[in-house]
Formats: structure tokens, C-alpha cells, sequence
């Protein structure tokens, strides 16, 4: 974080969105990675379900700075707004998964996201010892991770709901 | 990505999110323990201020700095705008008897403004008598200050040269309790508050008030060094109560007195 406050708001922004991701793909890969159930949908989709998830969260954060900068009439200062540009290049890069061709492999979504994760880590260990105010930014930060945990579980969850509907949806066609 | 590796990715980010989860946590929620004591204490100090007889010279007797006080009074402006403020030009820390109600052909204070004392600590013991010259009253406006005001306020015209005590044109405060205020270091003042206004004769109410005290301390002002200390009393009241007609100012004055001293 450099010394805008600005800036930093826009890093929470970012961590808000995408820093909750590892750990609700490490969740569905251990508890659902055995579990090669022909029967279990679930089982089945979730895993290679998980970069679609991610590519959601993505578009819901692009459509995020798209309703700020249309809120605010500021599209001929959206350059100026945008306070981490490179950061937030990455984060939309998040999109990508929508490609099937990426979405295969899925540990890709992983490694983009554990971008946003080590910011919190390194948050967590290595200013564990700045004074000031520290422990409320500190307090702050694990409020925006538990919302990103929860965006990332409820973005999976409507992806899966998605996929089964388009499931049951072919399988009438094919049946008519 | 193998299942063990996943494994012990989910475990590292387990631990890593909970390690913040615990870090994080300020017990900013924490319902706080109970006051210990419920009431406040305000300390005071056990300053004994006093007029004496105003010897100059005499740091042991405070006298007025009457240049450097004022006594200020404010109310509404036609209900609706904003306030209309004023001060008094000429006052006095004086108990003025019936007797002395009369003009004074002088051009300083016509009487000694020595009837007040301070205790800090001993309230029972405070007490000041006050009065304003009300055709003193000066909003920064010569035309009304001269005109409609001196009507409407039941006095009469300034006399150059001359202070004016008559009965028409003099308020006074006369102190019967001070107490501690429980809530502040100040104090909680009742007074008699004498004034005829547009009636025929005066009126006297019981008010009360808020007295402030402004500790003494040492001053230097070029090779002089003396000590100097401020009361500030704080007031309403109903100029209706007082046969005060007007249909462009409210109800409530509001005063507010400071008053400077110093041992000189």
C-alpha cells in the first residue's frame, strides 16, 4: 500500500472480491476431489466448476468500477481513479476463465488469486509490528477477507445451480 | 494439482486465516466493566479572592478590570433570523442602595466595585452584587442604540459626563446561593435579578445561572508582573416579565458576564 488512502480503499476493494478464493478451492478440491461419484453431481462439477465461480467474481467486480465510475459521472477521470492500476488489470484478468480453454485448467485460478491472498498474508506477518493503527486496518482487512469467502462459496454455489439447470435442460432436449 | 498438495494448501490457508482471524481481534466488542463510581469528581483548588478596600498596589486585593470585561446580552431577531447582540457599555460590581440611585457627574465608575468574594472551594461564602446602566446599551448601531432602544427599554438618553444610576435605568443582580455545579467545575448561581423595564416600578425575580471560574495565574506585560483571574456568568431571562414590547426580538435574553481582575 502506498501512502494514498485512496489507494488503499482500492485494495480492499480487490481483496473484497477475490482474496477469499484459495480457500474455498483448496475446500471444494480436498472435499470433493475423492469423491468420483457418477452420481454425484456436486462431486462431479464442483471442482471444474471453480474457475467459472472465479470468473464470476470477476465480472461482479468489473461491474462494481463500471456503477462507480457511471455513479459518479466521472468517466473522463476514471484514469484518475483508478489508484492501483496494475493490480486491478490483474483482477479483471480474472474474466479469462470465462474461456473454457483456460477454465481447464483451474489451479491457474488459484495462482491469480493467491496474488490478492499474499497481500493479506503479508499484511498479517510482515506489519504484524507497525504501531499506530495497525490492529483496526488489520481487523478491517479480515472483515473484507470473511466477505470475499462468502462472495467466492455463494459465486460457486450459483454456478453449480447453473450447471445443473443446464444439465436437466439437455437432458429434456435430448429425451424430446 | 494432487490431492495431497491440496491438502496441505487447504491446511496452510486454514492456519494462515486463522492466525489473522486471532491477530485481528481487538475485543473492541467487549462489553466494558461498569463505571466504578458513578459520579464525577471535579477537582477545585482553595482560591480565596477578595476586593479589599482597592489599594492599588496591594497584590492580596483584586480589583475589576473593567476596560477589559464586558457583559453581553443576545436574543432572536424577528423569530426567524439570526441573532441580534449587544453589550453594555458601563457596569459595575456594586450593591447600589435606593440612595445611591441617582446621576453622577464623573466620567469613571461612580461607585467602588467591591461587593462581590470568591471562594473557590467555598461556595457558601461567594457572593457578588451587579448592575448595568441600561441606556449604555450598544449594538454598533448609534441611530438605534440613540433612538427607538432608549424608548423601548423605559430609560433615558446618555448624558455626556455623566453616569446615570437612576432607578429607570439600572439592573442589578444581587447573589442569595452559590452552589457547586455536580456536572462541571463551575457553579450553579441563584440570583435576584432588579429591573423596571417598562413597568412603573422595578420587578424582582429569582434566577439562576452558571458562574465559570477562570483560575488566577501571573502575568508580564512589560516589566510589571501581576496576577489576574476571570468569572464568567451565564444567564436568561424574559423581557416580557419586564413590560418589554417589541414584535422584532423574542422573549429570552440571553446575558453572558465576563469580568476580569486583577491585584494591581
Amino acid at each position: 500500500m502506498d501512502n494514498s488512502f485512496f489507494a488503499y480503499l482500492q485494495l480492499l476493494e480487490i481483496m473484497a472480491f477475490f482474496s477469499g478464493y484459495p480457500l474455498v478451492y483448496a475446500f471444494v478440491q480436498v472435499s470433493l476431489g475423492k469423491k468420483i461419484m457418477a452420481n454425484n453431481f456436486v462431486a462431479r462439477v464442483g471442482p471444474s466448476a471453480l474457475p467459472y465461480s472465479y470468473a464470476l467474481v470477476g465480472m461482479l467486480f468489473l461491474g462494481f468500477q463500471l456503477k462507480k465510475i457511471f455513479a459518479a459521472f466521472a468517466i473522463d477521470h476514471a484514469a484518475v481513479s483508478i489508484q492501483q492500476p496494475w493490480l486491478m488489470l490483474w483482477a479483471l484478468l480474472a474474466m479469462l476463465f470465462w474461456v473454457p480453454y483456460v477454465a481447464k485448467n483451474t489451479v491457474l485460478s488459484l495462482l491469480h488469486s493467491l496474488v490478492f491472498f499474499l497481500y493479506l498474508v503479508w499484511e498479517t506477518f510482515l506489519k504484524r509490528n507497525q504501531p499506530s493503527d495497525f490492529g483496526n486496518m488489520l481487523q478491517n482487512d479480515v472483515h473484507v477477507y470473511t466477505s470475499s469467502l462468502l462472495l467466492n462459496f455463494f459465486s460457486l454455489c450459483l454456478i453449480l445451480l447453473a450447471a445443473f439447470f443446464y444439465q436437466k435442460m439437455g437432458k429434456r432436449q435430448i429425451t424430446n | 494439482m494432487k490431492l495431497i498438495s491440496n491438502k496441505t494448501l487447504m491446511v496452510l490457508l486454514i492456519v494462515v486465516s486463522v492466525y489473522g482471524y486471532i491477530v485481528a481481534c481487538t475485543h473492541k466488542d467487549q462489553v466494558l466493566p461498569a463505571q466504578a463510581s458513578g459520579t464525577t469528581t471535579y477537582t477545585r483548588g482553595n482560591a480565596v479572592l477578595l476586593p479589599g478596600t482597592l489599594t492599588a498596589g496591594d497584590s492580596t486585593q483584586w480589583k475589576l478590570d473593567q476596560v477589559h470585561s464586558s457583559v453581553l446580552w443576545s436574543t432572536a431577531y424577528l423569530g426567524a433570523a439570526g441573532l441580534l447582540t449587544g453589550r453594555f457599555n458601563w457596569f459595575g460590581i456594586a450593591n447600589v442602595t435606593p440612595a445611591q440611585m441617582t446621576t453622577y457627574a464623573t466620567a469613571g465608575q461612580p461607585l467602588k466595585d467591591t461587593s462581590w468574594a470568591f471562594y473557590e472551594n467555598d461556595p457558601s461564602k461567594t457572593y457578588f452584587n451587579g448592575y448595568v446602566q441600561i441606556n449604555t446599551s450598544n449594538t454598533g448601531e448609534p441611530g438605534r442604540d440613540t433612538g427607538c432602544n432608549i424608548s423601548a427599554l423605559g430609560t433615558v438618553k446618555i448624558l455626556p459626563g455623566t453616569q446615570n444610576l437612576a432607578v429607570n435605568n439600572l439592573a442589578q443582580i444581587h447573589t442569595t446561593k452559590v452552589e457547586l455545579d455536580p456536572n462541571s467545575t463551575g457553579y450553579i448561581v441563584t440570583f435576584d435579578l432588579t429591573w423596571q423595564g417598562k413597568l412603573t416600578a422595578p420587578k424582582t425575580q429569582s434566577l439562576v445561572g452558571k458562574l465559570t471560574y477562570v483560575p488566577k495565574t501571573n502575568v508580564t506585560i512589560g516589566t510589571a508582573t501581576y496576577g489576574v483571574f476571570g468569572l464568567r456568568l451565564e444567564f436568561q431571562f424574559n423581557c416580557r416579565d419586564y413590560g418589554i414590547v417589541s414584535t422584532s426580538i423574542g422573549d429570552n435574553i440571553a446575558i453572558q458576564v465576563n469580568v476580569n481582575f486583577n491585584n494591581k
